[in-house]
């Protein structure tokens, strides 16, 4: 067999996305899209959930603006205001679970859903009011009655099982690697008890930074009990562009987010190269990326702007859409919006930053 | 000794019927004596809250509503033409107003929508709460559990425009005045529902209502909301269930003809009850 073919350098057949000069570099910034081919296609009529930390409430909403299902499972009583549904936390997420910062807390929500895991830890009692450990922060005060608490949390586990039997797409985006784990079982809480929300105690709950192989373990886990409920379903995982509000690992909180979105882009890959019908979204390399200047982090360098978000979503429904969304979901990006000046900065559910953002005014 | 007249108005909506035919003066054994309680009752048509009292005119003006200012003149001793009455020289001023419960505002199964200048009922959810404080009154694990914070929220969302209309009355009303919250639900829905279905016979779907447990939550809920409305506006407010309601709670059922409104036995009951609330409460203020 001639060699004579295959003697060029074999970079020099690569398309142009494989290129930094070609695909970042030269490229207008807001055209970015770190993505080469989705495995699948939404419609739609496909039913999308979503999960993750705050960052997935963007999601959430450009889906609904787009025109696309969201999958609502546990949307109370129609006839709520909008903001008081928001307070209460219905339609933030696809069931009122909150916050889901770890893949621990993903695997055990799924597990709690199915029957499989009971965890140890009771409710919190917090004055006249009852907190449920797994969604503190789900309505405001907490719960008025244990009988309440209890009641809820098996309508909300209801619901979560619903969902993971019923939706056609799941949508999670991945925060943390840190998080508080119940000693006596390893249930994991979404904050850290003491802060905002019931007693810390270092004989009870010890903190935990999940390591690679643990997030990897915990992904894989959580899309299993998925595929078992719905053998069918297709997932996207996203990171969160959202930095770290505190750290408890004992490094500086720039180091400890690195450290943190680092292991979960890498878990989020690995499950989309190991699962069929899974993939990756880029959302975190859209915002992060030195392309734009930092100009899709809001003043403090930490909440994502319109701009970003609106880049984002513009890329999301490009490669992910079958059929074009409603305009407002996806505006252009223009190029005079990659300015530090004038950023619009959109509200999210933050259960993290409600919490730890106290703590640091205390500090 | 003179004799003191104790003069009240009632005003109010189709619960006030019943009082309607008590226009009596009124001397009853737990009346402070020497004091009479002359009651007037003014129907002012169903639904009738307190936030009817005061309108917004297009300009941007705020008033008394035309209903309610005619009530008011009849109070006043004035006919509707603004001429004195033989009933002008009375002593003390007590105007009550009685609210209603309106079906679509009261019950949450209910919602309706207007089509072109109709009503269109739609029955979209049935829910329930936990009302920690009446651990008897049973979840059904069927319905879709609301927290009650959140019903209770969206109560007092509701009665918003009543506490406006209110606390602008209290400002504009010489008198005293009161608020008589609505009586209780019934312990059953059938006459509810045939009344129902004779207004509105036209509906495709079957009718749902919530069940009576669930109505009754919801009363307590929203008496408890006008309790506290009444006490932040300084009104005085007359909670009718010591009266009217049975030992579970429910609207007693000597006291009901079509499922919903106050009858003739209870308009007398409720104004045995207003003028020995009134003239107890006349009589330590002039103390």
């Amino acid at each position: 067999m001639s060699t004579s073919s295959h003697v060029g350098c074999p970079y020099s057949t690569l398309p142009d996305h494989a290129y930094w000069r070609k695909a970042v570099a030269e490229v207008a910034p807001e055209i970015i899209a770190p993505i080469v081919a989705a495995p699948f296609k939404i419609a739609r009529t496909d039913q999308v959930a979503t999960a993750g930390s705050c960052f997935a409430q963007h999601l959430a909403k450009r889906l609904q603006a787009g025109g696309f299902s969201y999958f609502v499972a546990e949307s109370g009583y129609p006839r709520m205001a909008e903001d008081l549904a928001v307070k209460y936390n219905y339609g933030v997420f696809s069931a009122r679970f909150g916050n889901i910062y770890t893949a621990r807390q993903l695997r055990q929500l799924f597990a709690r859903a199915l029957g499989e895991f009971v965890p140890a830890e009771p409710l919190w009692q917090d004055g006249a009011y009852w907190r449920d450990p797994f969604r503190p922060m789900i309505q405001p005060h907490g719960f008025e009655s244990r009988q309440e608490a209890e009641l809820d949390r098996a309508q909300h586990l209801d619901a979560v099982r619903g969902m993971m039997e019923s939706l056609d797409v799941f949508i999670f985006t991945l925060g943390l690697t840190e998080s508080w784990v119940c000693r006596a079982d390893g249930a994991v809480l979404p904050m850290c008890p003491g802060c905002g929300a019931g007693t810390f105690d270092p004989e009870k709950y010890e903190f935990r930074n999940f390591e690679v192989e643990e997030v990897i373990d915990d992904l894989r886990a959580a899309l299993e009990q998925l595929r078992r409920a719905n053998p069918s379903c297709r997932v996207i995982f996203t990171v969160s562009p959202v930095p770290l509000v505190a750290t408890y690992s004992g490094n500086h909180v720039l180091s400890a987010t690195t450290y943190s979105k680092s292991v979960l882009r890498v878990a989020a890959d690995r499950m989309a190269r190991e699962f069929g019908n899974c993939s990756y979204f880029p959302s975190y390399e859209i915002i992060t990326g030195a392309f734009n200047g930092g100009t899709y982090f809001a003043d403090d360098l930490r909440n994502v702007t319109e701009a970003g978000v609106d880049h984002v979503m513009n890329m999301f429904f490009r490669h992910f859409a079958a059929e074009p969304p409603n305009q407002a979901a996806a505006p252009s990006v223009p190029t005079q919006r990659l300015t530090r000046r004038g950023r619009n900065v959109l509200e999210v559910v933050c259960d993290e930053y409600a919490s730890l953002n106290a703590a640091e005014q205390q500090a | 000794m003179t004799q003191e007249i104790v003069s009240i108005l009632v005003f109010g909506d189709s619960h006030t019927q019943g009082i309607a035919a008590q226009n009596f003066e009124f001397v009853g054994p737990d009346m402070p004596r020497p004091m009479t309680a002359m009651i007037k009752s003014f129907f002012a048509g169903a639904g009738f809250i307190a936030m009817d009292s005061v309108v917004t005119y297009p300009d941007g003006r705020s008033g008394l509503s035309p209903m309610f200012e005619l009530g008011l003149r009849h109070w006043s001793g004035l006919d509707w033409r603004g001429n004195p009455t033989t009933e002008g020289a009375l002593v003390h001023k007590h105007l009550v107003l009685s609210l209603g419960t309106s079906l679509s505002d009261y019950d949450p199964a209910l919602d309706y929508e207007d089509r072109s200048g109709g009503m269109r009922y739609i029955f979209p959810h049935d829910i329930d709460f936990v009302l920690d404080a009446r651990p008897d009154l049973p979840v059904n694990p069927s319905n879709t559990l609301i927290p009650v914070a959140l019903i209770r929220e969206m109560y007092i969302a509701i009665l918003a425009p009543f506490r406006q209309g209110l606390s602008a009355l209290a400002e504009e009303y010489a008198g005293r005045i009161w608020i008589l919250g609505s009586p209780p639900p019934a312990e059953s829905n059938d006459a509810k529902l045939r009344k129902f279905n004779s207004i509105f016979p036209d509906i495709s779907e079957p009718v749902r209502l919530s069940s009576p447990t669930v109505l009754l939550k919801v009363w307590l809920l929203v008496n408890q909301c006008v309790r506290d409305i009444c006490a932040e506006t300084g009104v005085q407010f007359i909670d009718c269930s010591p009266i009217a309601g049975d030992a579970r709670g429910f609207f007693r059922s000597e006291f009901i003809n079509d499922g919903v409104h106050g009858n003739v036995r209870y308009g007398k009951a409720i104004a045995q009850h207003l003028a020995t609330t009134i003239g107890k409460a006349e009589l330590k203020r002039q103390r």
